[in-house]
């Protein structure tokens, strides 16, 4: 049994130990806070794990501070909902059923209710525009699907997402060297309960931006009325480059609803966004800043073949995820420097993952 | 031998020479010829339809498909050298299976062995090295042998026959992938005739084709000359051996495995003094095979159970394989290697090398008659050998005393300290493995010679530096708390300015690098950690350099990534010991110092989430903190940079990559089409527009060709010809079509995978090759081929203590939740030749994976709306779900199942065999259960019913479920009802008697009985006899009992009361109204009145003339009865002999049939017997 402290990469190690089948018990989650224990956010992970796979053991203690799981099969299945709360967003969520929902029984449909777009997770327009294309490259083609089909600012949320994930019996190595050039760059401003006006201030700034840098930036103004647009007002803008290799960089900002008041203006928030991407860009690699993790994991889930990935910074969570890898999985990347395009490239042997749980005929 | 003398010598077809080159002239001539024909006259050689080429292309397309297989991915292909194959000698006993393997090593290695412990290495040629064990008997020695044999030689008494252990080694084999199996017919010598030794042989090689496949090789052995096999038989053996190719097998493809070669108790012997029955700490020994053995990998053996590895080392390859190219092997390459038989002479060790010597070949050649080795050429190795054996003092003292120096080349140093990295033996492989090597065998006795490399290994070097200074580091930090912060931020500010001070130095000066890249302050990648120094420490920089360029901004973080080294040392470094006790008591140190820090106020929750290390906010979102701390583009230098990442204005515009069409696409679609736009990218789109116009441009233009051509010759020629003509080209063209598509689709099929495969294949070789090795063991484990010592802590006494090396070892790796256990669904099949169908929940031994267990098994069936049912017993020959408690193992792996494992069971000991299909955690099999009831109160349709349920609960969970009563009334539970607790009231179609029971049929989930008992045969001093749980069947046999008998099920005599019915009696005011052919008649006896009752009983008197014809009519009476019985008489006699004559006729007609029949048939049989004969 592994052996954790604290609330800190609480859905890495939860999905670590799924995945491996091994056992872990957290303790000292939050013990010295106001509000010790998990928090309802986690609790919620908690359930939608449970409601994914079965037979897995989650064990709390009366205080919430210490938690053991033990994992079990990874069902999947259709027609599953989940409630996400407001404390975090939808994507949350999605980033852990994402790790598990190719290697579950069945594929996994599920609608979850929540907060779409907020500004401590990813939203989910980079999660469909940037994410999924990477976890296509590791051989999920088809029936990969995010759908927003209600918008949900914070705090009060009221969106509604439809996440469909195929199953896989193995996965496939990639070899994702060569980063290209930026081809284009796409994105999406939405409003959701404000003025349309507050999305198109936004689109015209960052598109002005990047002008200069590629012709080709289209972004897409969406507004959204009635029940479709959740409960709570709210902006943003997503941003994707591009490369001639089909790797994808993303930025994003969200224009906090107090930020209305606050005086930071859309204008702000676009060129905010803009210039992020033209950092994530700087930075290289074909995988952005908030996808290594990801890409990473599913390296290491490969068939017994090298994988290779040229990642630019290393964010403090990747670096912990590596560690979580080693402990869980027993892989150790081999980490090499590009000098020339200030990149790093990751090197590992897959484990020889295979779905367990895919039943045969 | 000699039956084939008296036969003609068979022409042999010259296959090279001047003979054979005419012909091949001859060949192709008649090849050019025809196509010089077909070029003549091409429509020969045509389909004359469309629709014949059509079915031509299906039949080859069908044929396609059956050749065509899912290309099996050899990973094998990435090891450094392959490891010795595994080449098992499988038999039942008394075939000869010792003297086969004691021929065969004599005939590769000049070796002349007496028994055969354990596994034997051998090097059999330039390039492949052969370890050969013999099975014995025993079925879990069969289990394991299957699991691991790349090549078996099934032996066969060809003068017995085949024997029951044969045909369940082959089930075994077929559960765990194929390997290759060549048969051997032994005791050929018995058979005096020739005649029938010729038919022996061919009903051997026809069962045994029939078994594995048509054309296996099955080898002759006929009689021992001095104890061996002969020669030349042997030698075209071990010829098939040696050019012997293997496919992969997926489970071995799959999983790392180890076959032990070489066995250690290491366990302290002061320990064992004490406690002779103390855990065991052990090494087991053997070349890696499979796939990558990983370190940390949890392990199953074999009979014993599931480990977890405390340490593996490579070593030296034990048994090498010769380096130059050579032609043939000399003696001294021709090595021999097996440990466990004492036959070898060399055994290495983690930290020494035994070295053992035969005493026959004494060092002055004492015996001479050793006709095995020839001593004359004595290798430097077997000097220093020898030198070490002669010399005065003792090791100790030497060692004491002074240094050796062994080699000219490298010093030496003999020490008692018994560390030597892993690294050590991964570099020096080359070196020790030559010099020791080549040392000669002197005498038997064994001497132990430790060693230690004077140079110490430079990554153990480094890394102990490192931990050195991890330890000063967490000195300081300990001592140094309450100044903490004040340094943390002088250390930045040092940080800082380094940095910019030498951005030159950075990239070459690996240590400043280094110095930077500390964990503790680390500047830009440790994230939220100290997010708040960094900010200040942002402030900081920038107040001091305000006017710093972009480009040194930039050199920080070309300098971030320069040291691959030290980013690997930051993720992975500080924990390469001990990596999980290490960091919670680290993390345990960090909790206190929190808490004194944040002692007293109650912190804020953001703040405590910032702050202390393990309870951060938990988001892959990578958050940059505010505008300032992104790069300035607008400075034209970066910008320039930046614009390099780009895909050039004029690209863009030349290739039509600018996209202002896109975007009525999107608009129309909000969002979704985001991927589509990367994937379908719009030139390819644009390409294939242009080819299908090229496509229609070049119809057009054939079509106008044909029409000129028609316009030229259309005047001579009639309407019809065009017609035809037409019709021909289109035709061809159809041909075409299909030609090209099933040639296009061929390639795609034929190239993807495989050349994925391949491509695949070639990065994997490449990756690591310029590797450290001890990076690269870091990196992928140990790769396949590697002679690895694995140590073991904590293993049951008795798998020391019974140690037997005449059963075979295995360590087969685990993968990841292959270590559990969880409910597997099976498909199941009863083996035909098993006598007895199995039974649900009798226990079953079964060999699945590495594992060999004890479970039981609950069978069931899936019927057709989907239900899984319980079965009691599995179908006689069709195959059914079972469902049992055990290792997850994953789907399609085949398993074997056997009721006992034991030898003493004369019959056939297979009992089923079958694949995992599915794993769970809780499966879904119901049975069926019928809840049983009497009608209390019956009105009309409705109905009252009671002892079906004990509760209105019950009853209450059935409401609405149909019910039935068993004359076919259906019905439907209502409500409970108020009074006896579980009655119900239901209502039914029609009427229901008070005598119906009625019934309520629903399914019952059931679950098979958790129960998972590994097989533990290694750990038993009888390894044969491993007792498991017995089947209440075997219980009951033992002690004599029977099967106990329900007091209902017994059948018994019926006995049913006689019903009285008490008369209907039909009031007389109805009886008045009744027509009269209802009413009740005036029954006979039945008194109405007194009147009556007087007229009956009155006495009557007949006049004489009355009695008289009473009398007559009486007398005529009987006459005519008599008559009649006469008759009656007459014409069942007349009947009787009218049947006895048809009787007889029948009769004679039927002994002509059976006669004819007779004769018939036996002039068949004559007939055939003929053609037999011919």
């Amino acid at each position: 049994m592994l052996k954790y402290q604290g609330c800190t990469h609480f859905r890495q190690r939860i999905i670590c130990a799924t995945l491996s089948g091994r056992p872990i018990k957290i303790t000292n989650i939050r013990d010295e806070d106001e509000k010790p224990g998990l928090r309802d956010f986690e609790a919620s992970f908690l359930r939608l794990i449970d409601k994914v796979t079965n037979g897995s053991k989650i064990e709390i203690n009366t205080t919430g501070t210490a938690l053991t799981y033990i994992p079990g099969i990874i069902m999947g299945g259709k027609s599953l909902t989940h409630e996400c709360g407001q404390s975090r967003g939808i994507s949350y969520f999605v980033e852990g059923l994402l790790c598990l929902g190719p290697f579950a029984k069945a594929a996994i449909d599920i609608t979850l209710t929540g907060i779409t777009n907020n500004d401590l997770d990813l939203t989910i327009d980079t999660l469909r525009t940037t994410t999924l294309p990477i976890i296509r490259k590791f051989g999920l083609e088809e029936g990969l699907s995010i759908k927003v089909l209600k918008r949900g600012a914070p705090p009060n949320g009221g969106g509604m997402v439809n996440f469909k994930c195929p199953i896989v019996p193995q996965l496939r190595a990639v070899q994702l060297v060569d980063e290209g050039k930026i081809r284009r760059i796409r994105g999406i401003a939405y409003a959701t309960r404000v003025s349309p006006q507050f999305s198109n201030r936004v689109l015209d700034t960052a598109k002005g931006l990047l002008l200069e840098f590629t012709p080709d930036v289209y972004i897409s103004s969406d507004h959204y009325r009635g029940t479709e647009s959740g409960l709570s007002p709210g902006y943003g803008l997503t941003l994707v480059a591009e490369t001639t290799t089909g790797c994808c960089l993303s930025a994003e900002c969200m224009g906090s609803s107090s930020g209305i008041d606050s005086g930071e203006s859309p204008e702000d928030l676009g060129k905010k966004t803009a210039l992020a991407l033209l950092e994530e860009i700087l930075n290289g690699g074909c995988v952005d800043s908030h996808n290594q993790s990801l890409a990473l994991l599913f390296m290491v889930l490969c068939p017994e073949d090298i994988s290779k990935i040229r990642l630019g910074k290393i964010t403090e969570y990747t670096m912990e995820y590596l560690r979580h890898l080693r402990d869980f999985f027993g892989v150790t990347f081999k980490i090499e420097p590009d000098q020339d395009s200030k990149t790093v490239i990751f090197t590992c042997l897959g484990i020889g993952f295979k779905n367990m749980a895919r039943s045969t005929f | 031998m000699d039956f084939t003398k008296d036969k003609k010598k068979v022409h042999r077809v010259s296959k090279a020479g001047a003979k054979a080159n005419k012909k091949k002239a001859a060949k192709l001539k008649k090849l050019e010829q025809n196509e010089a024909l077909r070029n003549k006259n091409p429509k020969a050689f045509v389909y004359s339809s469309a629709h014949a080429a059509l079915k031509g292309q299906r039949r080859t397309l069908d044929l396609e498909q059956k050749r065509v297989n899912l290309p099996v991915i050899d990973r094998s292909g990435t090891a450094i050298e392959t490891p010795p194959y595994v080449v098992a000698v499988v038999g039942p006993p008394q075939v000869g299976k010792t003297t086969l393997i004691r021929s065969l090593i004599k005939n590769y290695t000049r070796h002349s062995i007496q028994e055969v412990k354990g596994p034997i290495t051998i090097v059999a040629g330039k390039k492949r090295r052969l370890t050969f064990i013999e099975c014995n008997n025993d079925l879990n020695s069969m289990i394991d042998t299957a699991k691991v044999a790349d090549l078996v030689l099934l032996l066969i008494d060809a003068s017995y026959g085949f024997e029951m252990e044969t045909f369940e080694f082959l089930n075994v084999l077929k559960t765990h992938g194929f390997p290759k199996v060549i048969g051997i017919l032994t005791h050929l010598d018995s058979f005096k005739n020739n005649k029938k030794l010729k038919k022996t042989k061919k009903r051997f090689k026809d069962r045994f084709w029939h078994e594995i496949y048509q054309g296996a090789k099955l080898f002759y052995l006929s009689g021992l000359i001095h104890g061996k096999y002969p020669k030349v038989e042997i030698h075209n053996l071990a010829r098939f051996i040696s050019v012997a190719n293997f496919i992969p097998l997926t489970w071995r493809n799959t999983h790392p495995f180890v076959h032990v070669d070489r066995f250690e108790d290491t366990t302290d012997q002061e320990l064992l003094r004490n406690n002779p029955k103390a855990d065991r700490n052990i090494c087991l020994y053997g070349y890696v095979r499979g796939t990558y053995l990983k370190p940390h990998m949890k392990v199953h053996i074999p009979g014993s159970g599931d480990y977890q590895m405390k340490s593996v080392t490579s070593l030296p390859d034990p048994c090498p394989l010769p380096n130059e190219r050579k032609k043939t092997l000399n003696e001294k390459e021709r090595l021999l290697y097996a440990p466990m038989g004492d036959i070898g002479n060399i055994q290495y060790d983690k930290d020494a090398v035994y070295v053992n010597i035969p005493q026959r070949n004494g060092r002055s050649t004492e015996d001479s008659d050793d006709d095995e080795y020839d001593s004359e050429s004595q290798g430097i190795g077997e000097g220093m050998v020898k030198n070490l054996r002669d010399s005065k003092y003792t090791l100790d003292e030497k060692m004491k005393n002074s240094e050796i120096t062994l080699f000219s080349d490298r010093s030496i140093k003999f020490s008692n300290s018994d560390e030597l990295s892993d690294k050590d033996y991964y570099d020096s492989d080359n070196e020790d493995g030559t010099t020791t090597t080549a040392s000669k065998p002197d005498t038997r006795n064994r001497r132990k010679v430790k060693f230690i490399d004077l140079k110490k290994n430079p990554t153990e070097m480094g890394s102990d530096d490192e931990d050195d200074d991890d330890k000063m580091d967490e000195d300081e930090e300990d001592s140094d708390d309450d100044s903490e912060d004040q340094e943390e931020e002088d250390e930045l500010e040092d940080d800082g300015k380094l940095h910019f001070e030498d951005e030159e130095d950075d990239s070459d000066n690996e240590k400043e690098v280094l110095d930077y890249y500390d964990p503790d302050n680390v500047y830009n990648i440790k994230g939220s950690d100290d997010e708040d120094e960094d900010e200040e420490d942002d402030n900081v920089e920038e107040e001091e350099v305000e006017s710093a360029k972009w480009k040194e901004n930039f050199k920080f973080t070309k300098s971030n990534i320069n040291s691959s080294v030290n980013l690997a040392k930051l993720i992975y470094g500080d924990r390469d010991s001990n990596k999980n006790s290490k960091k919670e008591e680290e993390e345990e140190e960090e909790f206190f110092k929190v808490k004194k820090g944040g002692f007293g106020s109650l912190k804020l929750k953001k703040d405590q989430d910032a702050d202390s290390g393990y309870n951060q906010v938990d988001t892959s979102k990578y958050h940059r903190d505010v505008l300032k701390d992104l790069n300035d583009f607008t400075s034209p230098d970066l910008k320039e940079f930046i614009l390099k990442k780009f895909v050039s204005k004029t690209d863009l515009l030349n290739t039509g990559l600018v996209g202002t069409d896109d975007h009525d696409n999107e608009d129309k679609v909000l969002f979704g089409d985001f991927e589509d736009l990367e994937t379908g990218e719009k030139f390819s789109g644009n390409k294939k527009s242009e080819d299908s116009d090229e496509e229609d441009e070049e119809e057009e233009n054939e079509d106008e060709e044909n029409e000129d051509k028609e316009g030229e010759e259309g005047k001579s020629e009639n309407i019809y010809d065009k017609e035809r003509k037409k019709n021909r080209n289109s035709k061809e063209e159809k041909i075409k079509k299909i030609n090209a598509k099933v040639e296009s689709e061929e390639k795609d099929w034929a190239g993807d995978l495989n050349d994925q495969a391949k491509k695949q294949r070639e990065i994997n070789q490449k990756e690591f090759e310029n590797d450290d090795a001890f990076y690269r063991q870091q990196y992928e484990g140990f790769p396949i081929g590697v002679y690895v010592r694995i140590e073991f802590e904590r293993i049951p006494c008795e798998f020391s203590d019974y140690f037997d090396p005449l059963y075979p070892i295995i360590i087969g790796g685990l993968l990841s939740n292959e270590e559990n256990l969880g409910m597997v669904n099976v498909s199941i099949k009863k083996h035909r030749w098993h006598k007895k169908i199995l039974k649900s929940n009798d226990p079953l031994t079964m060999s699945m994976g590495w594992r060999r267990f004890q479970t039981i098994v609950m069978y069931s069936t899936k019927d057709i709306n989907g239900r899984n049912r319980m079965l009691k017993y599995t179908p006689e020959h069709m195959h059914c779900h079972g469902s049992f408690y055990g290792p997850l193992t994953p789907p399609g792996t085949g398993f074997i199942a056997f009721n006992n494992i034991n030898n003493n069971q004369a019959s056939f000991r297979v009992n089923a065999t079958g694949t995992v299909l599915d794993l769970d955690s809780t499966i879904d099999v119901v049975k069926k259960l019928k809840l049983v009831g009497q009608p209390t109160k019956i009105l009309k349709k409705t109905c009252f019913v009671h002892g079906m349920f004990n509760s209105k609960l019950e009853v209450a969970k059935f409401q609405g479920a149909t019910i039935r009563t068993v004359s076919g009334i259906r019905g439907q539970i209502k409500k409970a009802a108020s009074h006896p607790d579980g009655d119900f009231r239901a209502t039914f179609e029609d009427k229901v008697l008070a005598s119906d029971i009625i019934f309520l049929r629903t399914w019952y989930k059931v679950q098979p009985i958790k129960f998972y008992n590994p097989v533990t045969s290694l750990l038993q001093r009888n390894k044969i006899q491993w007792q498991g749980m017995k089947t209440v069947g075997q219980l009951r046999y033992e002690k004599g009992l029977r099967a106990p008998v329900k007091e209902d099920s017994v059948y018994g005599e019926v006995e049913r009361v006689q019903k009285k019915y008490t008369p209907l009696q039909i009031p007389n005011s109805l009886q008045a109204e009744l027509p009269f052919h209802l009413k009740p008649k005036n029954q006979s006896g039945k008194i109405l009145n007194e009147s009556d009752r007087l007229l009956r009983n009155r006495v009557k008197v007949q006049e004489p003339e009355e009695k008289r014809v009473k009398d007559l009519i009486q007398r005529l009476k009987i006459i005519k009865q008599r008559k009649i019985e006469k008759e009656d008489e007459r014409r069942q006699l007349k009947s009787q002999q009218l049947q006895e004559k048809h009787d007889k006729q029948e009769k004679v007609r039927l002994e002509r049939q059976k006669e004819q029949k007779k004769r018939k048939a036996k002039l068949q049989a004559l007939g055939k017997g003929k053609k037999t004969k011919n």
